[in-house]
């Protein structure tokens, strides 16, 4: 800037001429050329780099998820479906609310078959497939039976009332189903 | 050969016919040290109080889940047993959580 400001006495005296500014503000082009087609080059080699990289994330997660279903949702569909009609078919398991101890711990002992058979089914091919995900799924599982046994044992509850049986139990039972579907339904064939 | 008797009652939920959730596992692994004591004593016994109707796995994987790692299955069988006077029978819930830990070991291993 301070040699285009410049005028040609001031010029003269520096020892430059018109025609060596123009020759300088040739190479400095040129050499900002230089750099910008390597910026250019640069760019987009890493961005041709993501794109095959995010293609090819995107490929293993379309293939896992893919065998995700046929080996492990496919085979489970009835037994997860089992598991809560079994839980809700407690509803005629308690005949009273006056159940002895020895009645609640057959509802109970009933209960926690049914999870351990869904785990032994479903939750322990999910630990090999992914263990984050499969914690996520127990805690859910476990939360719910959990919930139940507290509620069988305790003898404040009146589970024959239905109002009660719905807030304690069936509530949880749904909510436990709908959390275990929106959670196989969002997998995305990656926990991370 | 020394003793030694982690009592449940002592971490129980006053009036809680059982025990349940892996919060409480926790809480009673830590505050039974039950993973030291394990190291330091040839025979340990655990005293379910009377009228307990259910340990959950969910509780006992909590509970145990150190102990299990370290001695392996047939281990801590030999070093641990449950006394309990009353109707409640351990085993099915005991297996069950061993089953948990054991399974869950086997494939973070896998993973790796």
């Amino acid at each position: 800037m301070i040699l285009i400001d410049c005028n040609y006495f001031e010029m003269c005296d520096l020892g430059l001429k018109l025609s060596d500014l123009a020759s300088i503000a040739q190479v400095i082009i040129a050499i900002a050329n230089i750099c910008l087609a390597i910026y250019i080059f640069t760019y987009q080699r890493s961005k041709d780099q993501k794109t095959q990289n995010d293609t090819a994330r995107l490929n293993e997660q379309n293939i896992k998820l893919q065998w995700f279903k046929e080996l492990v949702i496919q085979p489970n569909f009835d037994v997860i479906n089992k598991f809560y009609d079994d839980l809700n078919s407690i509803e005629g398991q308690i005949g009273s609310n006056d159940l002895n101890d020895e009645e609640k711990e057959k509802i109970n002992d009933f209960i926690k078959a049914s999870q351990s058979r869904l785990r032994k089914s479903l939750v322990d091919v999910l630990l090999f497939v992914d263990p984050q995900f499969a914690n996520k799924a127990k805690e859910n599982l476990d939360k719910l039976v959990d919930g139940i046994t507290e509620a069988i044992f305790n003898d404040e509850l009146k589970l024959k009332n239905p109002n009660t049986y719905e807030k304690y139990i069936a509530s949880k039972i749904s909510a436990s189903k709908n959390n275990l579907i929106a959670q196989l339904y969002n997998y995305k064939g990656l926990s991370s | 050969m020394k003793e030694y008797k982690i009592d449940l009652q002592a971490y129980r939920t006053p009036t809680a016919k059982v025990f349940t959730g892996r919060p409480h596992g926790l809480k009673v692994r830590n505050e039974s040290k039950i993973d030291i004591i394990a190291g330091q004593y040839d025979k340990i016994t655990v005293v379910i109080p009377k009228d307990i109707s259910s340990i959950n796995p969910s509780f006992l994987e909590e509970f145990l889940e150190n102990v299990v790692k370290e001695l392996g299955e047939n281990g801590f069988l030999k070093k641990f047993s449950f006394e309990n006077e009353g109707r409640y029978k351990i085993d099915t819930d005991l297996t069950e959580a061993i089953e948990r830990i054991l399974r869950e070991e086997n494939a973070l291993s896998f993973q790796e």
